[in-house]
């Protein structure tokens, strides 16, 4: 048993070791080009090294080559136990201000050692609330949104694409 | 005799030490590998002139006193290419006003803009029809026809322009553009748009009868490819479009209607 504890000792100390002398800008950037791939690209980000996470401040999202939200703080931090991507103050572009409210205040993305086949998010903002899970293994994800006032009133049109439970919230489900 | 040191700690340092030396190993293989660069948007800038409307005829005819059309008495060489090697890429017009574009089968990339009356390779341009046009050569004419796809799907290369008839100016009030950059949702109540999966354009699929959109002349099956000299191709290049609606006086846009091109002028009062 103690010889069990030592030998997980070591492990988490060299994964530390590992995540502390990474080039943690190098794999973003890296990340960068996997998301260029997909469209999606990040412009104009302040990146910020610290001992154990990656901090972007000031980004501008686009896809599809359109800027569509202006992005005031990113934290990424990835430990392989317990992973997480914070995103704070995203506001997105005009274009989109038929479909859904302007600001959104946190979104947080979370993949634990716990929870290893899920990636779990929560968001929150004028919108309302959002929680969901992707299903890393069936490629699906799940989404449930409890509205806001503003949402109910303003954009009804949106919530019309989402499917409405039992219990009255909007649900969203899609399969990759 | 004093021990200096306990050989089980120096173990365990020394483990330590290998462990750091291999996670210091690993990122810098990681890092000899990984870009050093990210990646950043860029805004591709419009080298594409301003929309601004021609009288089309008044060039036509322009052209003609500038290059002295050949009258069909005249004596041609006989050194031009065969009919047989020529191509028509595109028209413009229809009758005795317009202009062909015309290309020789073996540099089909070097094409001449040819109008009605002027000669291309001992040919003298005669008539402009609705898919060819007739060339005459010593007395004889000779039909050239454009070259079109099969494939309704897919957009030819080759292109028959038709001449904007009145019926394709329209005008259109600022307060009517106002009230659906107001209220965008509108918009897809009124006319449904999809982009093609080859990215040369938007499909209509549907126009909402009586609505404001179906007055713009539009048609389910539509095709636009180009508004303000500004091709269609991605969801940008239409918000590009959408963002400066409010400044713009002049809507021209370009439509694939069967196969043919068809322009639409919007005059916004």
């Amino acid at each position: 048993m103690v010889k069990l504890l030592k030998f997980l000792a070591y492990i988490i100390f060299f994964i530390f070791a590992l995540i502390y002398f990474l080039p943690k800008q190098s794999l973003y950037y890296f990340a960068e080009q996997e998301l260029e791939k997909q469209q999606v690209i990040f412009s104009d980000e302040e990146i910020i090294e610290k001992t154990f996470s990656l901090q972007l401040q000031h980004s501008t999202l686009s896809y599809q080559s359109i800027s569509s939200a202006e992005v005031a703080y990113i934290d990424i931090k990835l430990l392989a136990f317990y992973n997480v991507i914070t995103i704070q103050d995203i506001n997105i572009s005009s274009v989109a201000s038929t479909f859904i409210p302007l600001n959104v205040n946190k979104v947080e993305v979370k993949q634990t050692l716990f929870n290893p086949l899920n990636v779990v998010f929560k968001a929150y903002g004028e919108f309302g609330e959002a929680e969901g899970v992707f299903h890393i293994l069936d490629k699906n994800v799940s989404l449930i949104l409890k509205p806001s006032p503003l949402m109910l009133k303003e954009y009804g049109s949106t919530l019309r694409e989402l499917h409405k439970n039992e219990k009255g919230e909007y649900q969203y489900d899609q399969t990759f | 005799m004093i021990k200096l040191s306990n050989p089980n700690i120096i173990k365990k340092i020394t483990l330590l030490i290998i462990l750091l030396v291999l996670a210091k190993s690993i990122s810098l293989a990681f890092w000899w590998f990984l870009p050093s660069e990210g990646v950043n948007l860029q805004e591709q800038t419009n080298y594409k002139p301003k929309y601004q409307r021609v009288d089309f005829k008044n060039m036509v005819k322009r052209a003609n006193i500038s290059h002295k059309p050949v009258k069909e008495e005249q004596k041609i060489s006989s050194s031009g290419m065969s009919i047989t090697s020529m191509i028509l890429k595109g028209l413009y017009g229809s009758g005795s006003h317009g202009v062909a574009i015309v290309a020789s089968k073996s540099s089909q990339k070097k094409t001449s803009i040819v109008s009605v009356g002027e000669e291309f390779s001992g040919y003298i341009l005669k008539t402009i029809l609705k898919d060819g046009v007739v060339f005459t050569k010593q007395g004889k004419q000779y039909i050239l026809k454009m070259l079109v796809n099969k494939s309704s799907e897919n957009i030819s290369k080759s292109f028959i322009r038709s001449v904007p008839h009145a019926q394709n100016e329209k005008t259109v009030a600022r307060k009517d553009i106002k009230y659906y950059s107001s209220n965008p949702d509108k918009i897809w109540k009124d006319i449904s748009i999809v982009q093609l999966k080859n990215k040369q354009g938007f499909e209509i699929t549907g126009v909402r009868k009586d609505s404001k959109m179906a007055d713009l002349g539009l048609q389910k099956g539509d095709i636009m490819i180009r508004a303000n000299n500004n091709d269609l191709k991605s969801y940008k290049d239409a918000i590009d479009l959408y963002k400066e609606i409010d400044k713009i006086k002049t809507i021209q846009l370009v439509v694939l209607r069967n196969n043919e091109e068809k322009e639409f002028i919007y005059e916004i009062n």
